[in-house]
């Protein structure tokens, strides 16, 4: 009785001790945000809403401290940059409107994908993008302009977020939450299409052309599905591995890698699973940017000087990112990177749930291989221990029995 | 040469060369523990047990370890935990551990404060403990530094940075302590030979010095009696092991610590495998950074203590202060002016003083960890005060009036 009574007073203790210096303590240093939202019109007003209440909630503090001293020049500099920044947000939530609601018009039209591919070449879409799995192939070689490969959008249609992809046309910068890095004399490397009127609304056939596009990427990401499992399968044939559910786990990687290879290789190393840029062979690649021989791989290198001109910072690599950050954290973020990591220059892609949850299985797999092992066996070691436990006491009590 | 005979088997053979009969005897079957005793008891032999798999565990890491700025961070995160058989439960043992060894001597620790266990001819046993304490600080800080991960480089950053308050030798003392005009490669090998060779050997030495410290004073138990060990050894072995109030080391102590163990392991076992972000902080899974300070720096959980007393004061204010709190519990025996020697809730005032202690230092942990922002600091300054007043001056106060009012 007594030992139980120090036993609950040790508990309580170290209790207290663990839940302040863990949960407690982490929850004062990271400011909690809404959680992810893949409807991206809500999550894109509602955190341009919750930004413009906190800017306008500086800007009254701002003005309160500069009215009570109007000569002091720093504080007239912090008014008049929180007015700017209040204007400055007031005018993206129109642009937001703007581009939203344009994106609802073309989601209102039943795409065609033939038309689509028509569609496609009209607007010289393959200028600069690659759609690989349907052999538009040319593009991107000599474009390595801001030293970014721009992305092949065979897959694009499988994991990035359908209405997400109608804004992203509309207006690039905006929709990935770049517009922030580019202005009239720096544009976004996407060029508009001009596709709306000059109240910049979209008319009905523009939009019509709009879903085509996305109806033909949605087929041609069926096409890349299907080639890049084939392609899983025909290397476990190669290695001579007969078990089903090796195969399985060995496809499902595949295709997982795909996601992450389109969504975010572009920029974002993962040297634990051989991608590295400072791998490559720069002279490879300079062949493989002239006439396209070499290499797949040699398709996500990228100049990585020009890479963090471009960007502002290194990206950084992902290998162990799944333990460097939590899952909340990551989810959260990359569904919109301004809400943790305001002013980062990564862009928001656009994942829809099923593509980002392809992300996150490969990032696990790649950054906490083991976890599967870990737990299993983790299991195993505690029911050890509870036997050990028990023949112990059993020891203990033939030992006592003359002691007592 | 002395007489040898035939032997009439291999123990009898070891035991005319290396007396090992007399050695079991002296260290096991005739070494005598109270009998009155509960499990805070155990607590020793699980630190122990600790200690022996973080050396286990730390000469299997050590195979596959690169003390280099550019290959640590790879060879434990993607080597030892991804490639290596089980090399991630190596370290995830090791962190665990690590982190798990300074809440069983904490325990021990306050254990020893309560029952008087540093007093009346154990103060070299309390000295060694807490020799023990600084030695296992200094390993798990050379530790921490291993992985050059962004918390490992900015800790040593801020810690080795303190030693530039001392005046006069301080900026030599910290370029001295690096290697380098900064953190960096250099600091990185050093701090390896601590952590896997010095230190270690070092800790070995002391741990042996406590076992042995023990010997002359013997165990205390839980009523603090002051027991004839020869009279009741007698008792026990006569053959009188009900009424004798003492037990053997081997078995009867140790069969029970067996079994706490084992228990302990459970949910040791559990943090390994379910729960180890405590002890594997998720910051330090970005690799080092020189040109990216963290929002947040701070020191393993069983550091935010003494780093809130740091914090609690202006600069050479707190470094004194920090100074002080690492060496004042060497002094507890003679803090305590008391010869009474009973367990704290016998002792009135000393039982209040207890609580208070741990409830500061609770507090001084706990506010280790926040950010120094508003009211936190006050705190900060408040608990920190509380701390050295509590040792320095309220401590031989009360204990001067106790053994006035025996």
């Amino acid at each position: 009785m007594k030992e139980l009574k120090i036993f609950l007073i040790l508990v309580i203790f170290t209790g207290i001790v663990y839940y302040g210096v863990e949960p407690y303590a982490h929850s004062q240093m990271q400011e909690s945000v809404p959680h992810a939202n893949f409807d991206f019109e809500q999550e894109d007003k509602s955190f341009a809403k919750d930004s413009l209440a906190k800017a306008e909630a500086e800007l009254a503090e701002k003005k309160v401290a500069y009215e009570s001293n109007k000569s002091d020049s720093d504080l007239e500099k912090a008014f008049n940059n929180a007015k700017e920044k209040v204007d400055y947000i007031k005018a993206e939530i129109d642009a937001l409107n703007l581009m939203w609601t344009n994106a609802n018009v073309v989601m209102s039209k039943k795409g065609d994908s033939e038309n689509g591919a028509a569609a496609i070449d009209e607007l010289a879409c393959t200028g600069c993008h690659k759609i690989s799995v349907d052999d538009k192939k040319d593009a991107g070689y000599a474009l390595n302009v801001t030293g970014f490969i721009n992305p092949d959008l065979s897959l694009a249609g499988k994991i990035y977020n359908e209405k997400f992809l109608a804004a992203l046309v509309l207006n690039p910068a905006l929709a990935m939450k770049n517009n922030h890095k580019f202005n009239d004399e720096n544009p976004h490397p996407m060029s508009a299409l001009m596709l709306e009127d000059e109240n910049g609304k979209i008319n009905d056939d523009e939009a019509q052309k709009v879903a085509d596009m996305i109806a033909y990427l949605k087929e041609v990401a069926k096409k890349a599905d299907a080639k890049y499992e084939e392609e899983a399968k025909a290397i476990m044939k190669e290695k001579k591995v007969e078990d089903g559910a090796e195969i399985e786990k060995f496809v499902n990687f595949y295709k997982e890698k795909q996601a992450f290879l389109n969504a975010c290789a572009r920029c974002h190393d993962m040297r634990y699973d051989g991608l590295n840029n400072n791998l490559v062979d720069k002279d490879a690649f300079a062949k493989y940017q002239e006439d396209g021989t070499g290499n797949h791989m040699l398709e996500y290198a990228k100049n990585k000087a020009d890479l963090v001109a471009y960007m502002g910072s290194n990206p950084p690599d992902l290998s162990i990112i799944i333990r460097a950050r939590s899952t909340d954290y990551l989810n959260d973020f990359i569904n919109n990177t301004q809400k943790l990591l305001p002013g980062t220059a990564m862009p928001r892609v656009g994942l829809n749930k099923q593509g980002q949850e392809e992300v996150m299985s490969y990032l696990e797999k790649v950054g906490d291989s083991k976890k599967v092992e870990r737990e299993d066996l983790g299991f195993k070691i505690m029911i050890y221990f509870v036997i050990l436990a028990i023949f112990a006491w059993l020891w203990k009590t033939r030992i006592w029995r003359d002691l007592h | 040469m002395a007489n040898f005979r035939k032997s009439t088997g291999i123990v009898d053979w070891l035991d005319q060369r290396l007396a090992i009969n007399k050695f079991v005897k002296v260290m096991m079957t005739e070494y005598w523990i109270p009998k009155k005793i509960n499990f805070l008891w155990a607590m020793g032999v699980i630190l122990l047990t600790m200690f022996a798999v973080l050396f286990i565990t730390g000469l299997l890491l050590v195979m596959y370890y690169k003390p280099d700025v550019n290959l640590a961070f790879d060879s434990v995160n993607k080597t030892i935990m991804q490639e290596v058989e089980y090399g991630w439960l190596w370290r995830h043992m090791h962190g665990v551990a690590a982190s798990v060894v300074f809440l069983v001597m904490y325990i021990h620790m306050f254990t020893a404060i309560y029952y008087g266990s540093y007093k009346r001819g154990r103060e070299m046993i309390w000295i060694g403990g807490m020799l023990l304490f600084v030695l296992f600080s200094a390993e798990a800080f050379s530790g921490y530094m291993l992985p050059w991960g962004q918390m490992s480089y900015w800790a040593a950053m801020v810690i080795t940075n303190l030693f530039g308050g001392i005046p006069f030798i301080g900026p030599d003392l910290v370029e001295w302590i690096r290697g380098d005009y900064a953190v960096g490669d250099a600091t990185l090998n050093r701090f390896f030979m601590l952590h896997v060779c010095l230190l270690p050997i070092v800790i070995i030495g002391a741990i042996a010095f406590h076992f042995y410290s023990l010997r002359m004073p013997h165990v205390n138990n839980e009523i603090s009696e002051e027991l004839d060990f020869e009279l009741e050894a007698e008792k026990y072995l006569a053959g009188n092991k009900k009424e004798a109030k003492v037990i053997a080391f081997w078995p009867d102590f140790l069969c029970k610590d067996l079994f706490y163990i084992s228990l302990f392991m459970i949910f040791c076992f559990y943090l390994v495998c379910f729960h180890f972000d405590f002890a594997m902080d998720p910051i330090n899974f970005d690799p080092a950074d020189p040109l990216k300070t963290p929002p947040h720096i701070y020191p393993e959980w069983y550091f935010l203590w003494s780093y809130e007393i740091l914090r609690g004061f202006s600069y050479e204010v707190g470094l004194a202060c920090f100074g002080i709190a690492q060496v004042i519990f060497f002094l507890l025996p003679f803090l305590d002016r008391s010869d009474v020697v009973a367990p704290a809730h016998k002792r009135g005032a000393f039982f209040v003083w207890f609580w208070l202690l741990l409830i500061d230092m609770i507090v001084l942990t706990i506010y280790g960890k926040l950010p120094p922002v508003g009211f936190n600091n006050t705190i900060a300054t408040i608990a920190s005060v509380t701390f050295l007043a509590l040792l320095i001056v309220v401590l031989p106060i009360i204990t001067l009036m106790e053994r006035k009012a025996k």
